[in-house]
């Protein structure tokens, strides 16, 4: 018995380090943010700036179009950003480990967006996109088109601009992950199969696709919660602009709790963001469990 | 699975002790500052050696560490350290989280808007200066005037540092090949309008609107009321003001007539007046003093073949005087801070002669007293040849009136929308009605919800 609590308090303070960073760290900003909701907090005055606010900053968000307008971006931006990135990755991968000239080369440049700074990378693409003189632009215009598109200058197309960049660094991470998932599919399935006699590409879509279900699950949850998360590429490229065509949910947190400084409504609506990346999640993992149950 | 399961989670333990590693450090790096004035204020009873931290948006190398190096040759008592913070968003956060906290606290601290200043002595982190003033001996009358402060509820709680102009830069060469000469004080908004028109050309556009700035309309409405353009007489917002209207209708003009850049390239490009007027460009810009810094830089603007001129702002009436600036760098003291008569005295003095070294950096000494020939000289440096000498000195020389603050209700949620109603505007979103009606009501609002 002595033993055994021995044990438990050698293992609690070997998990102490741990506890006391997450505590400080994450627990309690987190309780803390929960709490603003129901306050409004001048934080100007420290910890004598609070005052009961009841339910007003969430009858606020309601009658708030902007964050709506927001979340509706946020959603167009994964729906689209993620599976696309997806697919690419996937053929990528695909033609990558089928066609082994230069594959370390061209697997380093494809990965290459992934782990660079995407501040660095957004004020380049910046420059791409610029309207008048930006190579995008130019290359349309070789290319044929008269009137190319604003890209971030334009209200119709700013989201658009911000959404391809987006794609491109999220390709590598897929192919990546799914270059990983294509080497643990065991061999003896494509030499069964090429014996009854099935094509490349039926292979591909009845052998390679089902087996990188969990790999396409993992990938699709990292990526769907790191693009709700959206904020630096939006702040840099266009800061939400023109007109709010581009405003996210992070970006719209960020301006009501560091230009306005509503820090009270800035929590209220990052706990709104959480609790959507939240439910998307948990539909997620349902929908995983109904995959496995095929295995 | 399982396999990846221990992977992440060890990876995930890893970085939490990483973490909490960081954040031991963080423990102890707090602990020392902690420490540190204590130990500074034993010190300072048995050898008067006074630290002070001044916090100031100017970047280090352009003046503030000249004026830190001067004192500290001078003084041995009260020593000065310059901690700078970016002028932003962000910036302005961490310099109040510095003041909200007990330690490592600035002494003395420069606000940039009425709007921080208002909201940093509700929260009653500045010291009202007229005792210290009197106490330390400032000749405030004599040096800035103390009709030149702004002041809330009639108290003073800051000091300005520097003197801000704004005015029409021109490419002097592209006057020239028009045949027009520099425009003279009290020309108004309708001739800057035409002059844009007649300076545009292929390649270049007649004039710049920094697109991070309110719009021209700002300025064009406080040219015609100079005390709180924003508020009307009866304490609703001016955005009814008819001179308001007629600067968002100047703009749009020069929008359309492609005078100017088109307004959403401006903003996605985050387009900076220096590069479009000392590349060539543009042939105008409106800017401020802080502008020579770049007109001095031949290295970020090399191969200029022609010299910057320079116009006082434009004027709602023909023939008068007034500058959308005060006296700026408006520096207060920390209300907190242990070592008020020591920050006093260094203020003082930085007033009196230390803001001098600032000039080179482009900072015009907010004393009366300052030579408007020598400020000139100094500000130019050795990179006269970019300057039209004459009308540089014009524009110092010239008495104006300038704008006056003293109230702030609303002020950060107006600017806001003004700024993105007008850009619906400029955008053909909405019609010039809408646009006024809805800056106006929501700028209404904006003053009701801040009283």
């Amino acid at each position: 018995m002595r033993d055994k609590t021995r044990e438990n308090v050698a293992g609690y303070l070997f998990i102490l380090p741990n506890l006391l960073g997450f505590a400080a760290f994450i627990l309690f900003p987190m309780v803390f943010s929960f709490v603003l909701i129901f306050t409004d907090w001048d934080y100007l005055k420290g910890m004598s700036g609070f005052s009961f606010a009841g339910l007003g900053n969430i009858v606020k968000l309601g009658e708030d179009p902007i964050v709506w307008r927001s979340l509706l971006h946020n959603v167009v931006f994964s729906l689209t950003s993620v599976p696309v990135a997806l697919g690419l990755g996937l053929l990528l991968a695909v033609i990558l480990n089928r066609f082994v000239y230069l594959k370390t080369a061209i697997r380093t440049m494809i990965f290459l967006p992934y782990m660079s700074s995407i501040v660095a990378i957004s004020v380049v693409w910046r420059v791409l996109y610029n309207p008048s003189q930006g190579p995008v632009n130019s290359v349309l215009k070789a290319l044929g088109v008269d009137h190319p598109p604003g890209w971030l200058s334009s209200p119709d197309w700013s989201l658009a601009g911000i959404i391809l960049m987006t794609i491109w660094t999220y390709i590598g991470y897929a192919m990546i992950l799914y270059m990983a998932g294509i080497q643990g599919i065991s061999k003896d399935l494509y030499e069964a199969s090429e014996i009854d006699g099935a094509s490349g590409l039926k292979s591909f879509l009845h052998i390679t696709v089902p087996m990188l279900k969990p790999t396409t699950f993992l990938t699709a949850v990292t990526l769907i919660i790191s693009s709700f998360q959206v904020f630096a590429s939006v702040q840099v490229m266009t800061n939400g602009g023109p007109m709010r065509s581009s405003s996210v949910l992070a970006l719209y947190i960020y301006e009501q709790a560091f230009e306005l400084r509503n820090m009270s409504y800035g929590a209220t609506v990052s706990w709104l963001l959480f609790l959507f990346i939240f439910v998307v999640t948990l539909v997620q993992w349902r929908s995983q469990r109904s995959w496995q149950d095929q295995f | 699975m399982k396999r990846r399961l221990t992977l992440s989670l060890s990876s995930v333990l890893l970085t939490s002790v990483l973490l909490s590693g960081c954040g031991g450090n963080n423990g102890n790096t707090a602990g020392g500052p902690d420490k540190a004035p204590q130990q500074s204020a034993k010190a300072s009873g048995e050898s008067k050696t006074v630290t002070l931290k001044w916090w100031g948006g100017v970047p280090e190398e352009n003046g503030p560490k000249a004026v830190a190096d001067r004192w500290n040759a001078e003084n041995t008592d009260i020593k000065v350290e310059y901690v700078r913070f970016v002028n932003d968003d962000p910036g302005n956060v961490k310099l109040e989280t510095a003041l909200l906290s007990n330690t490592d606290a600035p002494d003395l601290f420069v606000n940039y808007a009425d709007a921080h200043l208002e909201r940093r002595i509700k929260a009653g982190m500045v010291e009202p200066l007229e005792a210290l003033i009197k106490s330390s001996g400032f000749d405030l009358e004599g040096i800035i005037g103390s009709e030149n402060i702004t002041k809330v509820d009639g108290t003073i709680y800051n000091l300005p540092g520097s003197r801000d102009v704004k005015f029409v830069a021109f490419n002097k060469a592209s006057l020239d090949a028009i045949g027009e000469s520099i425009p003279e004080p009290g020309w108004t908004w309708d001739d800057y309008a035409a002059l844009a028109g007649k300076l545009t050309k292929e390649g270049q556009y007649g004039a710049f609107f920094t697109p991070t700035w309110e719009p021209i309309a700002f300025d064009v409405l406080n040219s015609a009321q100079p005390k709180d353009a924003y508020y009307a007489a009866d304490g609703t917002s001016n955005f009814g003001h008819e001179a308001f209207r007629k600067g968002l209708e100047l703009q749009k003009k020069l929008i359309e007539g492609k005078k100017v850049m088109p307004y959403a390239e401006g903003v996605a490009n985050k387009a900076q007046p220096q590069d479009e007027l000392l590349n060539g460009r543009t042939a105008s810009t409106y800017t401020s003093a802080y502008f020579v810094r770049y007109i001095k830089d031949d290295t970020a603007y090399p191969n200029r073949e022609y010299q910057i001129a320079f116009a006082p702002m434009p004027q709602w009436t023909a023939g008068g005087n007034i500058n959308n600036t005060k006296l700026n760098d408006m520096t207060s003291i920390n209300a907190k801070s242990p070592n008020k008569e020591a920050a006093m005295k260094f203020l003082s003095w930085f007033l009196t002669e230390g803001n001098t070294e600032m000039l080179p950096g482009g900072r015009i000494p907010s004393s009366k007293k300052a030579d408007v020939a020598q400020v000139a000289e100094a500000v130019m440096g050795d990179r006269a040849q970019y300057f039209d000498k004459d009308s540089f000195v014009k524009l110092l020389n010239t008495e104006y009136t300038n704008t006056e603050i003293t109230q702030t209700a609303g002020l950060t949620e107006m600017r806001k929308a003004f700024m993105e109603e007008a850009e619906k505007y400029f955008m053909d979103a909405q019609d010039l009605d809408t646009t006024v009606e809805t800056i106006k009501q929501r700028a209404d609002e904006a003053i009701a919800a801040a009283k």
